[in-house]
């Protein structure tokens, strides 16, 4: 496969990559509200940001730790992790997510967040394990990508059964925002703030 | 066809991930190929035409094949109303394709009791009576991250539903 098949294969599903290409030769960079959101309302202390092509947050703030499931296939100047390279004791304040392609056809929120498991976009590891007891997970994705019964409930029913079952495994909503699923694709429609009771 | 989903299209072709054609629009070539039908490709997407090697037909078309993925963004009953009119425009039917995680209903249904596959299949088949003939070849799967593993891979997705979508209806005439 030529190079640049890879790499576009790499980045289709990393919603922010693009805007942090197009970012890359702007004096003003484009931050979306959202994104003006989350660092602003960041925790203080590490960052991580998984699975959305999070390069794009670096242009706004230093210290933010780059997890992708799968290896760019061409060089970046900024490092990008893997998940196997996070040391098992290595702890985030913050987690951030946007339309996360290993969320992808599932039905949990709560199941994506603390199970380790094999998805759409590769091997998904537990990623509260990667929290601190004093934590905040951002995480924004559009309703297409869930697995529910659309023809019985409506989105907003769907995120408060999700924000329900993650309330009874030790998740605690902070936020919640549910809009149009045609607007705001990139960050996607519906749109939490969540913490994690790490006991 | 969005240009996202146009381009990934393309990019798994690129990619060697299918060669000729992916499985639903050969399916969908072998029960039309040898029948000489003037055939509506309107909100078709463009592979499945290709495949065929024929003309779209606007009007006096004998068949209409409906696969746009975008049209399933659309309100249900809206998307109902365009799948009629060309049942009714058509000589023998059409074949219609939609995406079960792009579904808007005109409202919600509680008292569906069945999984969401088999509740599509029921308020579909509600929604085509006019047709005289329904043919269900839907391929929606519960809980796909659950159940759909195959060989070691996540089928949904790796089935191209983003090309050629899960719920798939032949709505048949009685000359057809």
């Amino acid at each position: 496969m030529r190079k640049i098949t890879r790499y576009m294969m790499w980045k289709q599903p990393l919603h922010k990559w693009d805007t942090y290409i197009q970012n890359k030769h702007k004096q003003n960079k484009q931050c979306d509200s959202w994104s003006k959101y989350i660092l602003t309302n960041l925790m203080h202390g590490d960052t991580v940001v998984y699975n959305c092509g999070g390069l794009y947050f670096t242009d706004f703030q230093e210290n933010i730790l780059v997890v992708e499931n799968k290896k760019c296939p061409v060089n970046t100047n900024k490092t990008i992790y893997m998940p196997e390279e996070i040391p098992a004791d290595k702890k985030f304040n913050n987690l951030i997510m946007i339309n996360p392609i290993t969320l992808k056809y599932n039905f949990s929120v709560s199941n994506f967040l603390t199970m380790a498991t094999d998805t759409r976009g590769g091997l998904k590891p537990c990623l509260v394990n990667w929290l601190t007891q004093n934590n905040k997970i951002f995480l924004s994705f559009s309703d297409w990508v869930l697995y529910f019964d659309r023809l019985r409930y409506t989105v907003t029913d769907m995120v408060d059964m999700q924000i329900h079952q993650l309330e009874k495994n030790n998740f605690k909503c902070i936020f919640s925002e549910v809009g149009d699923v045609n607007q705001d694709t990139e960050n996607g429609n519906i749109k939490l703030v969540l913490q994690y009771n790490n006991i | 066809m969005t240009k996202r989903n146009h381009d990934w299209y393309k990019l798994q072709k690129d990619s060697n991930l299918f060669h000729k054609a992916i499985p639903a629009d050969i399916a969908v070539y072998n029960k039309l190929k040898d029948t000489n039908w003037k055939i509506n490709f309107e909100h078709a997407h463009y592979a499945l035409q290709d495949l065929l090697g024929v003309t779209s037909y606007k009007r006096n078309f004998d068949f209409a094949v409906i696969t746009d993925i975008e049209l399933s963004k659309q309100d249900l009953g809206d998307i109902v109303k365009v799948v009629k009119k060309l049942y009714d425009q058509s000589v023998y039917g059409v074949y219609v394709a939609l995406l079960s995680y792009y579904i808007v209903p005109d409202k919600v249904r509680p008292q569906l009791a069945g999984t969401y596959s088999e509740n599509l299949d029921t308020l579909l088949e509600e929604f085509f009576q006019f047709s005289s003939t329904q043919e269900n070849i839907s391929t929606v799967y519960d809980y796909p991250l659950q159940t759909r593993w195959i060989d070691g891979r996540l089928d949904e997705g790796a089935n191209f539903i983003f090309v050629h979508p899960n719920i798939k209806y032949y709505l048949w005439k009685d000359n057809a």
